[in-house]
């Protein structure tokens, strides 16, 4: 498919190994670390895909990291120059949960604290997306995405606010699980916007989505958001069918690009003869969760980002992206007392409401099935205006404003298919995910 | 005039309000963590019960209406000693109180901010964290006076209920009439009094003068006892406060705090069986020391037991620097003790000694029954090594006897009445005398 046409681009043969195959051995790590080191240098130059890259030699299963989940004694910039000489102190809980198993080959790039849905605005050069140089890679989580879809790495831990993990998977063609809030710490990942904020797997395929999955959910004493859940393996059964036994609800009234259009229709026909019930309901008070995102967000994240004052941490303000400064003032402004009530506020209720509308949808169904992204990649010199491009979330977004758990597989290049699951139920989130994986 | 009040009281925790970083003085930057230095990614940790159920007594005792459910709110400001740029800081959980005739607003917890010096520019984050609990009154004082002895009280309850470090922060805001004024940061009570009898004296003059108050907020100089403007208040700051998103809201209604019986009450009670003011007073510094004289006092005089407390027990625990919640002495240990002494079984001496090795933690030396041969022996010798207070007692200065008695006792171990003593020391140095 798409990933081999990456991979006869980078000239780089069998780097595209199964995760199954490589969890289950047979493969010589050590080396595979070293040949993944050289595609980076190859590659990297172009696609900057990594802002640091481990020196030190290691075995395991190769993890790239966001770089903005602390991994104690490296660079921790969150993509921003304001930190680019900062050296977290400590390890996000996800990454010492991951440290027995995987290699950390390097920190990933992305945009500037995860303020982007391009993905190509890291701070320390543009990321492009490696189907088609041309495009954006998605984002947030991007160089995550483009080093799993050129084989510089094979397991990526990133992080979804609104669905940061999902969009670059769609575009790049990998798979990316935004858990269900409070399964994963986020003791350790640098704030956006807290109340929504999640870390989740990014892989090729489902099998490794759902293989690092397995190390990293539990209660964590650091985060008190998260929930005591039984540790389980996630790949089990995974080849289990379910989409029989499942009814999986599509929406009316989503605005699509085309080939979008097209591609979902035929997705929907192929599940649909693989058993599945589908249900169509209306599109309706949803479409509340992208505004409702953004207030929420501008106002976390302006609080979250006071601590940047070129005190403690980082440089002067003044480096930060206009994205970020944008974000910031905004959230400013209207957490002010003379607004509040007006914005603040009014968004707190959008969540409501938004809640509540999908918490009656997902009492009938077992899944909702939505594309990843409305339009596919666009082209990095197109300038979307900020609410363009906050408007490319309006599949990605509802999932996370109520914490439910979403994931994106790849079905044509450069499109994804967004399937929303249970709180809590990843396990069959995943399962349906498999066997819609072609 | 109108006079109110924040008090800010350091609760007597191990840990911080939101890691597990030890509260202890120690060197510059060395009990932090990620979370009390507010490093990228840090999370809070789930906020300090012992800390809640300390505030949550106070809240009680100063006769409020409790709330339910508590949100950790985040007040935003700049300040070079607040690693975040906000401050954790909890809604009231406890409202519309009453004490020594002072409405309390409401009372709220919340972390503390580090140590800047702007003349070293350093930072120290030791204190990053602390958990403190404020108590905001209405403005219900009339002077300065009245508010010193608010702050005495309070602090005085505080130590009876055996909660915070009785350590106090204090801000206040004073009224002649027209604009309100405010002096933060006074690190002592007499401070509070002295920074407001220098307001309302400030005030006073410009007002005579007339020229206008400007509502402003000012800074208390303990060195000079005067306050210099800090900042005006044009507007009303805006702290711009959000529900912290990473700390779920702490439902309080199903947490139990034991409760000591009311002050007051106690107070009266003890006043009923003839104490003094200042024999009540030490009683109830501590609400199990009320406990310990009340059950004592159940088989010997009131009187009796409340001097023993006074002199023997806060004379021996002031000796050693700590209070009485610090030590662990059993109660039945000391009303056998004092009980004994009561009844001419032991000697003064000898239940001061025991009481030493009680609160020491020592095994008790055998009591030894000493002859007066004996005691006339250790004298001579005392006499012997001390040659120049036995000189200057012979000149005339008698009050060196007390010294001599003391060295006396203590070769002794206490085991032998100062009266004995001091009759057969006074016999000895009569032999000394030059003729």
């Amino acid at each position: 498919m798409f990933l081999r046409s990456v991979v006869g681009m980078s000239k780089q043969e069998n780097i595209l190994i199964s995760s199954k195959d490589l969890v289950q051995g047979g493969v010589n790590l050590e080396k595979r670390i070293e040949k993944q080191k050289r595609i980076i240098n190859k590659l990297n130059r172009r696609l900057h895909a990594f802002i640091s890259i481990n020196e030190e030699k290691g075995e395991g299963l190769s993890l790239a990291v966001k770089d903005n989940i602390c991994v104690k004694g490296m660079r921790a910039t969150s993509s921003s120059k304001i930190l680019k000489d900062y050296v977290a102190p400590y390890d996000a809980t996800v990454v010492r949960k991951c440290r027995d198993l995987f290699y950390i080959i390097g920190k990933t790039a992305h945009d500037p604290f995860g303020a982007g849905s391009s993905g190509s605005t890291s701070d320390f050069g543009v990321t492009r997306n490696p189907i088609d140089e041309s495009r954006v890679p998605g984002g947030s989580s991007s160089g995550n995405a483009v080093a799993l879809a050129t084989g510089m790495c094979d397991f990526a831990l990133g992080t979804d606010t609104f669905g940061s993990v999902r969009a670059p998977a769609a575009f790049c063609g990998v798979v990316g699980l935004r858990p269900t809030y409070g399964l994963v710490s986020r003791y350790g990942l640098m704030d956006l916007c807290m109340s929504l904020d999640t870390i989740g797997p990014m892989a090729r395929d489902v099998y490794g989505v759902a293989y690092i999955l397995s190390f990293i959910t539990g209660l964590d004493p650091r985060d008190c958001t998260t929930v005591k859940t039984t540790k389980c393996d996630y790949t089990k059964g995974l080849d289990e069918p379910i989409l029989s036994k499942s009814t999986i609800t599509i929406f009316r009234g989503l605005e699509l690009q085309a080939e979008v259009e097209d591609a979902f229709e035929k997705e929907v026909e192929r599940i649909s003869n693989l058993g599945a019930d589908i249900r169509e309901v209306n599109f309706g008070k949803i479409k509340y969760a992208v505004p409702t995102y953004y207030l929420l967000m501008f106002s976390e994240f302006s609080s979250a980002m006071q601590k940047f004052d070129g005190v403690l941490f980082g440089e002067k303000r003044a480096v930060l992206s206009e994205e970020v400064k944008r974000r910031i003032l905004l959230g400013t402004y209207i957490t002010l007392k003379e607004h509040k009530d007006k914005w603040y506020s009014l968004a707190l209720n959008g969540k409501r409401v938004v809640e509540k509308e999908l918490s009656k949808i997902m009492n009938k169904t077992d899944f909702i099935l939505t594309p990843t992204m409305p339009v596919l990649p666009w082209k990095l010199e197109d300038e979307l205006s900020p609410v363009e491009e906050y408007m490319s979330d309006i599949c990605t977004g509802f999932p996370a404003l109520a914490g439910l758990p979403a994931i994106s597989i790849p079905v044509r290049k450069m499109i994804g298919m967004q399937l929303v699951g249970k709180k809590f139920q990843e396990h069959s989130l995943l399962r349906a995910a498999k066997e819609m994986e072609k | 005039m109108k006079i109110g009040l924040e008090v800010h009281v350091y609760l007597n925790t191990k840990s911080k309000m939101y890691c597990s970083c030890p509260v202890t003085e120690a060197l510059p930057n060395t009990n932090i963590c990620p979370v009390c230095t507010g490093q990228p990614g840090a999370k809070p940790m789930a906020t300090n019960m012992k800390a809640v159920e300390e505030a949550l007594i106070i809240g009680k005792a100063l006769n409020c209406k409790m709330l339910d459910r508590v949100t950790t709110m985040r007040k935003h400001y700049f300040y070079p000693d607040l690693p975040n740029n906000y401050q954790r800081t909890s809604s009231p959980f406890a409202v519309g109180g009453e004490f020594m005739g002072i409405r309390i607003r409401e009372v709220h917890w919340e972390e503390d901010a580090g140590r800047y010096d702007p003349k070293k520019k350093t930072i120290d984050l030791n204190r990053s964290g602390v958990p403190l609990v404020e108590i905001v009154t209405e403005p219900d004082m009339k002077s300065p006076k009245q508010a010193k002895e608010f702050l005495l009280e309070l602090r005085h309850l505080l130590s009876y209920l055996r909660v915070g470090r009785g350590i106090f922060k204090v801000d206040t805001n004073i009224s002649l009439g027209s604009e309100r004024v405010e002096i933060k940061n006074i690190n002592s009570i007499k401070g509070v009094e002295t920074a407001l009898a220098y307001e309302i004296k400030r005030q006073t003059k410009l007002l005579n003068q007339s020229k206008k108050v400007k509502r402003e907020t000012r800074h208390f100089d303990e060195t000079t006892g005067k306050t210099v403007s800090l900042r005006e208040k044009e507007t009303v700051e805006d702290y711009r406060f959000i529900a912290d998103p990473d700390l779920p809201p702490v439902d309080i209604k199903e947490i139990r705090v034991y409760l000591p019986k009311p002050l007051e009450e106690v107070k009266k009670n003890l006043e009923g069986l003839g104490l003094k003011k200042e024999e009540t007073n030490v009683l109830t510094t501590d609400w199990k020391l009320t406990e310990l004289f009340f059950s004592l006092s159940k088989k010997l005089p009131p009187q009796f037991v409340a001097n023993w407390i006074k002199t023997e027990l806060m004379g021996e625990l002031h000796y050693r620097s700590i209070s009485f919640s610090d030590v662990e002495i059993s109660a039945n240990g000391i009303a056998q003790l004092l009980a004994d002494m009561y009844h001419g079984k032991i000697t003064r001496a000898i239940a001061k000694r025991k009481l030493r090795a009680m609160l020491d933690n020592k095994q008790e030396i055998e009591m030894r029954s000493i002859s007066k041969k004996e005691v006339t022996r250790v004298i001579r010798e005392v006499i012997e090594s001390h040659p120049k207070e036995v000189k200057k007692y012979l000149k005339g200065k008698t009050q060196l006897l007390n010294f001599l008695v003391g060295e006396t006792l203590k070769r002794l171990d206490y085991c032998v009445e100062p009266k004995e003593v001091i009759v057969l020391l006074k016999n000895e140095l009569e032999s000394y005398k030059l003729p």
